[in-house]
C-alpha cells in the first residue's frame, strides 16, 4: 500500500480501510523515531479497542512504548510473524509490517484520522 | 506512540522524593503512579529510592522462566517493571526514577534523558573520586544520544541488565577503553502518551545474588556517599531539565494510585509472571 492511500492517527498509526475492516500499523516516521525495535507484543484476537487507547506494545532502546488503536472495534486478526521479524517494520511498514485487522464497531467514526498530506505536515512540525 | 523534536525548555514544576527502603511492588507502583501523574496531570517528578530486601526486577518483555538460568538470584522476590531492558538485582544499589509530562521538551527526544541523567551521575560520582564514562558506540556525541545499537539478532542479550552494554550506560573509566569494564549505571524507560518515565540503578557494591557484577566499592575501593550523591544529582537534573521543586512528598492522588497498583498489579503473579 502507498502511504498516500492511507489514513493516519496523530499518535502515528496508519489505517487502511476495506469495508468495515481496518488494517493498522505504525508509520515509517514512528518506526524511524523508535530506532531499533527489539520486542513487540501483539494485541489478542477478540480484544475490543478504542481510539487513543493502548492496543499493544513495542520495546526499543530499553524503552517500552504503547501502540494506540486508531479506530474503535474488535481485533479479528494479527500479523503473527511480525514479532519475530521486526525488521519488516522498517523495510515495509505499510504492507508486510501491518499489525492487526480491526472490525470497526458500529458507528465507529474515522473522521478524526488524517490524510497523508495532513500527517506529513504533523511529522514536519514534530521534527 | 509519541515522537517529536527538541524545542526551547520552559520551567516545569516537580516533585522531589528521597524514599526509604520499600518492597519491589511498592517501588514499581510508585514509579507507575508518577508516570500516570505526569500523563494525567502534567506533574514532573525526580525520585531516589531503595529496596527493603534484595529483589529481582524483570524487564517488561522478559520471561519469568528465564530467571532459572541465573542461580544466584533464583530465590529473590520478583517484580516486573514497566520499562524495557534486562533484569536487575536490587540489593546494594541506589535506584532513581524521573517522570516527565508530554509538555516537557525532553520527551520529544526520549533518549536525551538517558544522557542528561547519566551526565548528572557522572559528575556526582566524579566529585567523589569515582571516574565513570559512557560505553559509547563510535557515533558522534550528537548521534550517540539517539543511538540504539540493538544487539545482533543472533546474539541474545544476557539476562541481567548489568551484564549488557548500551552506548549510554556508565562503566568504570579506568579500564583503558575496555567496554567490558564493570558497568555501574544502567537505565530504562516507559513511554505513555508522550509522557516519559525513566528509572535506573547505580551499583554501589557487589550483591551475593549477582556476584559476577562488581560495584563501585569493589572496583574503586571506596563507598559512595549516597546522601551527597543524591543531592548533587538532584541539583544537576533540576537545572538541566529546568524543573522547579514544589513538593517533597507525593500528593494524595499519587499515593492512592500507588497503593492500588502495589496491591492489584505489582503484587500479583498475573503481572509478575505474565510471560
Amino acid at each position: 500500500m502507498k502511504p498516500e492511500d492511507l489514513k493516519f492517527a496523530k499518535t502515528h498509526e496508519w489505517v487502511a480501510l476495506d469495508g468495515d475492516v481496518a488494517t493498522v500499523g505504525i508509520s515509517a516516521f514512528a518506526v524511524e523515531a523508535l530506532t531499533d525495535l527489539v520486542f513487540m507484543e501483539l494485541p489478542a484476537v477478540g480484544k475490543q479497542v478504542e481510539p487513543e487507547e493502548p492496543m499493544c506494545e513495542v520495546e526499543s532502546v530499553k524503552a517500552v512504548s504503547d501502540v494506540y488503536a486508531p479506530v474503535a472495534g474488535e481485533v479479528i486478526e494479527v500479523n503473527e510473524s511480525l514479532p519475530d521479524n521486526l525488521e519488516v517494520l522498517g523495510e515495509d511498514p505499510y504492507e508486510k509490517g501491518w499489525i492487526a485487522k480491526i472490525k470497526l464497531a458500529a458507528g465507529a467514526g474515522i473522521d478524526h484520522l488524517m490524510d497523508h498530506a495532513a500527517y506529513e505536515k504533523q511529522c514536519a512540525e514534530e521534527g | 506512540m509519541s515522537v517529536r523534536s527538541d524545542r526551547i525548555m520552559p520551567m516545569t514544576t516537580c516533585l522531589l522524593l528521597d524514599d526509604a527502603p520499600q518492597s519491589g511492588a511498592w517501588n514499581m507502583a510508585v514509579d507507575e503512579a508518577l508516570l500516570a501523574a505526569a500523563d494525567d496531570r502534567g506533574e514532573a517528578a525526580i525520585r531516589f529510592y531503595r529496596w527493603n530486601e534484595p529483589t529481582l526486577s524483570l524487564g517488561y518483555f522478559q520471561a519469568a522462566a528465564d530467571r532459572a538460568g541465573h542461580a544466584a538470584s533464583r530465590d529473590l522476590p520478583l517484580v516486573r517493571r514497566q520499562s524495557g531492558g534486562g533484569a536487575l538485582v536490587h540489593d546494594r544499589e541506589l535506584t532513581y526514577s524521573i517522570a516527565l509530562p508530554a509538555t516537557h521538551p525532553v520527551t520529544r527526544q526520549p533518549p536525551q534523558l538517558y544522557r542528561l541523567t547519566h551526565d548528572a551521575l557522572t559528575a556526582a560520582l566524579g566529585a567523589q573520586g569515582v571516574a565513570v564514562r559512557p560505553v559509547g558506540c563510535g557515533c558522534s556525541d550528537e548521534a550517540a544520544t539517539s543511538c540504539g545499537e540493538a544487539p545482533a539478532a543472533d546474539s541474545p542479550e544476557p539476562f541481567l541488565c548489568f551484564a549488557r552494554r548500551h552506548p549510554l550506560d556508565l562503566i568504570a573509566a579506568d579500564n583503558n577503553g575496555d567496554v567490558a569494564a564493570p558497568k555501574f549505571v544502567g537505565s530504562a524507560q516507559r513511554r505513555r502518551r508522550g509522557a516519559l518515565l525513566q528509572h535506573g540503578s547505580l551499583l554501589l557494591a557487589k550483591s551475593a545474588a549477582a556476584p559476577e557484577l562488581p560495584g563501585v566499592q569493589d572496583v574503586c575501593g571506596r563507598d559512595v556517599d549516597v546522601a551527597a550523591l543524591v543531592d548533587a544529582v538532584a541539583a544537576q537534573l533540576l537545572d538541566s531539565l529546568q524543573l522547579a521543586v514544589t513538593a517533597t512528598a507525593p500528593p494524595r492522588e499519587t499515593k492512592m494510585a500507588a497503593e492500588e497498583l502495589a496491591a492489584q498489579k505489582y503484587s500479583s503473579s498475573g503481572w509478575n509472571r505474565r510471560r
